[in-house]
């Protein structure tokens, strides 16, 4: 650190040292406490500059601001009830075996319902030929 | 930009998962930030209250798919914001206005009195007649408080390009409040 940098790096970030860069603070902390007069000359300016821009008003938040963003904020995601707390691939699993036993059914009283009207069918058609003693087999 | 941990990424990923604490959390620490940064750069308090708005809705977008280690939060919602505040500064220069905006700046807290107020409405009017780039390397390191480093990476900028901005905004910045001031109190040049 010489006269030169310190001069420049307060030029830029001011008076107050938490504001120069980390990398070269301890240097310039040292070489402004090595010489404290010539140091003071220069910060003096640096400080009326720093002061001025802290007179800027910060601006306060609106709750009208604040509750906006918050009513546009991500909502929580739904969790799905009926699940029982089961894994997503059991609740699945289930629904499926659940869905093929419903198809089952469904198939299986239509084949009833076939088979018996086929039946029927048959037995009317075969009653009206058969022999009567065939006639008495089938009832 | 500075590397290491992000102080906000437990927060973001709680964002994500749309817990409303965690929602209200980070407005909490991040709108008065964001404001301060887009009111100073844009110089128009309802302007700046909509640009803090769509960083925001941009930040919820986000908040799910966010990626830890690539950039702070931080830095990304700087830089959003920041994009807004160009894009608004852009379309004033392309359609420019007979007149400036009149709106009332809600100013400084009562307490601060008159003559404080003053003073900072004449900073507020020497910060916006800065070449943007000069603002915005004052706002992001001053007020902002950002590292050098951190600053120079959002403007896109090496360090000592920033540095020359700094110091050709802050130079800038005492001619016009020198102008300004009483002939009483105005700053000696030679000092």
């Amino acid at each position: 650190m010489n006269t030169e940098r310190f001069e420049t790096l307060i030029a830029a970030y001011g008076a107050e040292p938490s504001r120069w860069p980390a990398a070269e603070r301890d240097a310039a902390m040292a070489f402004m406490a090595s010489d404290r007069a010539a140091a003071e000359r220069l910060l003096f300016e640096a400080r009326m500059i720093d002061a001025a821009l802290d007179a800027s008003p910060t601006p306060q938040v609106s709750h009208a601001l604040r509750e906006s963003i918050l009513a546009a904020a991500p909502r929580p995601r739904p969790v799905r009830s009926g699940g029982f707390g089961w894994p997503a691939w059991l609740r699945a699993g289930a629904g499926l075996v659940a869905a093929c036993a419903v198809g089952a059914a469904a198939g299986g009283l239509t084949i009833t319902q076939l088979a018996g009207a086929a039946q029927a069918d048959s037995i009317l058609a075969q009653a009206s030929d058969l022999p009567v003693d065939e006639q008495e087999f089938l009832g | 930009m500075a590397r290491g941990a992000d102080p906000d990424e437990d927060l973001i990923r709680r964002v994500g998962r749309g817990e409303p604490a965690a929602c209200q959390a980070l407005v909490a620490r991040k709108l008065p930030r964001l404001l301060a940064l887009a009111r100073r750069m844009l110089g128009d308090p309802v302007e700046a209250e909509d640009v803090a708005q769509e960083a925001f809705l941009r930040a919820w977008k986000q908040a799910p798919k966010w990626q830890p280690g690539a950039a702070k939060f931080d830095t990304w919602l700087h830089r959003v914001t920041l994009n807004l505040c160009y894009d608004r500064l852009r379309q004033r220069r392309e359609t420019p206005m007979a007149e400036p905006p009149d709106r009332p700046d809600p100013g400084p807290a009562p307490d601060r009195g008159l003559e404080a107020s003053e003073l900072g409405a004449q900073v507020d009017r020497a910060l916006q007649a800065l070449p943007d780039r000069q603002r915005e390397a004052i706002v992001l390191c001053h007020y902002q408080e950002l590292s050098n480093i951190e600053a120079a990476e959002l403007m896109g900028v090496s360090v000592e390009a920033m540095e020359s901005l700094l110091s050709r905004g802050r130079r800038a910045l005492r001619t016009a409040l020198a102008e300004l001031a009483p002939a009483g109190a105005r700053p000696s040049r030679g000092a």
